[in-house]
């Protein structure tokens, strides 16, 4: 089993004009699995899935996956998105909206498929699709990639709605599936359960955790309250802001002795 | 009479309107997205056109057709005849006037497209090309519909530009508006409503058009009465 790991010694920046966030330093290796990141608002937690998924505003310092450098500021290299396998799942979910459920998917889904040799250049296959939309004769069948990741996720009764109709829960159910329609290595998840029922959390997070040992991934998990990843993270990072002096972990609930704390550093302003 | 100066009214504007539609895509898409300095000078040449004097622009333009300029000449060997006082000639010379008009809207409403969107379908594994059709066009409908209308309706309008390039000879280049300036003077201020009521019309018409647009529900449609 090929381990996955994860190193970043970042300088994190909220983008110009704005003061930095201050240094994290990561170095994770798991098998697969959920890595918990937590700590007060403004911390810098977004900013950090943001630095790693090579969004601005972007910060400096070096990122590898698995040994393969995605960000090294000193040797200039930043790798494009396309190069990075990630998938991301931003606060707020950010469905498309001008798709319905189903077609959020299946965009997603498209994406991911490599066109075949052979197949018709871009404008005939995309007025063929389009006619086929018109016309209502596109098949109701979903693809076995997708329609699994709608069962996993149980969004079945969605399929047909528009992002504006939905509750956040719901959006952010969907969202999660979109987000896992891509394989990748490294998921960054941005509290991905918000407005979600408590009944749903335990077992949503189930559903993520199967997943993730499925595909050998890892997930960057962010939330607020670090007691519902107990039962599937082993590990929890804490972020402070930096002009916290006190250490680790400080996020209201004392973290249970099966829990690491993996190192995890906000250092003072560097200048 | 009437009929010519309508329907060569109405197929300048339908045709002027179509192309523009048509450019203002990847043109609205250079501005916005491009990000570079050259897209702001070019920005800067498109609307060049809102703030000239349209009787100067067509002046402009009539020396640029001539068969006498470099253009004009090669433009006068593709068409077989010379640019100015021809149909093709009002054609391209209403396709530079409105320009500003078409690509507007549509940049306008590129510029609304939420970045958390466009970063997702570039997240998800799109290429510009995808994300442009598939994620940025469909959000900005409005906008584009918006272009079209006020791309017509403008070119329904205008005047200095079709005197100037056009030379308003009847049943060739004589649009309802020059045929409206020309009744008036001749029936010496009592005539010229078979010119100008279809002008109400289509004024009336593009503005219950745009509207009809803004109210259309379409998610993320812009505000048009915001400019």
């Amino acid at each position: 089993m090929r381990p996955i790991s994860l190193e970043a010694d970042l300088l994190l920046s909220r983008g110009r004009d704005r003061p930095s966030v201050g240094r994290v330093r990561l170095r994770l290796e798991k098998v697969s699995g959920i890595v918990g990141i937590c700590g007060p608002s403004g911390a810098g937690k977004t900013t950090l899935l943001r630095t790693l998924a090579g969004l601005p505003p972007r910060g400096t310092g070096v990122v590898r996956v698995d040994g393969v450098p995605w960000l090294d500021s000193s040797r200039g290299l930043d790798r494009p998105l396309k190069e990075r396998p990630l998938s991301y799942l931003p606060q707020g979910a950010c469905l498309f909206p001008h798709m319905n459920v189903r077609e959020n998917l299946l965009f997603a889904f498209s994406l991911t498929q490599t066109p075949r040799q052979g197949e018709e250049p871009f404008p005939w296959r995309a007025l063929r699709g389009f006619l086929r939309q018109w016309s209502g004769t596109r098949t109701r069948l979903l693809p076995e990639g997708v329609a699994e990741q709608v069962e996993r996720f149980g969004i079945g009764d969605l399929l047909e709605k528009r992002s504006g109709e939905l509750s956040g829960g719901q959006a952010m159910k969907v969202a999660l599936a979109r987000a896992f329609l891509k394989p990748a290595r490294l998921y960054l998840l941005d509290e991905p359960l918000t407005g979600i029922d408590p009944e749903g959390r335990a077992l949503l997070t189930e559903e993520v955790a199967s997943l993730l040992e499925r595909r050998r991934a890892m997930a960057v998990w962010v939330t607020h309250a670090p007691g519902e990843l107990s039962a599937v993270a082993n590990d929890m990072v804490v972020l402070l802001p930096e002009e916290s002096s006190e250490p680790l972990p400080g996020s209201g609930r004392p973290l249970d002795s099966g829990e690491r704390v993996t190192r995890a550093w906000a250092e003072g302003r560097q200048r | 009479m009437i009929h010519s100066a309508l329907m060569l009214t109405v197929a300048l504007s339908l045709l002027t309107a179509t192309i523009l539609a048509l450019l203002a895509l990847p043109l609205a898409g250079w501005i916005v997205f491009s990000g570079g300095r050259a897209s702001a000078v070019g920005e800067a040449l498109l609307t060049l056109t809102l703030v000239l004097p349209p009787a100067v622009l067509g002046y402009l333009l009539l020396v640029a057709f001539s068969p006498e300029s470099p253009p004009g000449a090669l433009l006068a060997r593709i068409l077989g005849h010379p640019l100015p006082f021809s149909f093709a000639g009002l054609l391209l010379a209403s396709l530079i006037y409105s320009l500003p008009f078409a690509v507007g809207p549509v940049a306008q409403a590129f510029r609304q497209v939420p970045p958390p969107t466009l970063e997702m379908a570039r997240i998800l594994g799109g290429g510009p090309l995808t994300v442009f059709w598939k994620v940025v066009v469909p959000l900005s409908l409005p906008g584009i519909a918006t272009g079209w209308i006020l791309g017509f309706a403008h070119t329904v309008g205008e005047f200095g530009v079709v005197m100037m390039v056009g030379g308003n000879i009847p049943g060739e280049t004589r649009t309802l508006s020059l045929k409206a300036y020309d009744d008036l003077l001749a029936s010496n201020g009592r005539g010229g409503w078979e010119a100008i009521l279809p002008l109400l019309l289509f004024s009336f018409g593009a503005l219950l058009a745009l509207n009809l647009v803004r109210r259309s529900g379409v998610p993320h449609a812009p505000d048009l009465t915001r400019g």
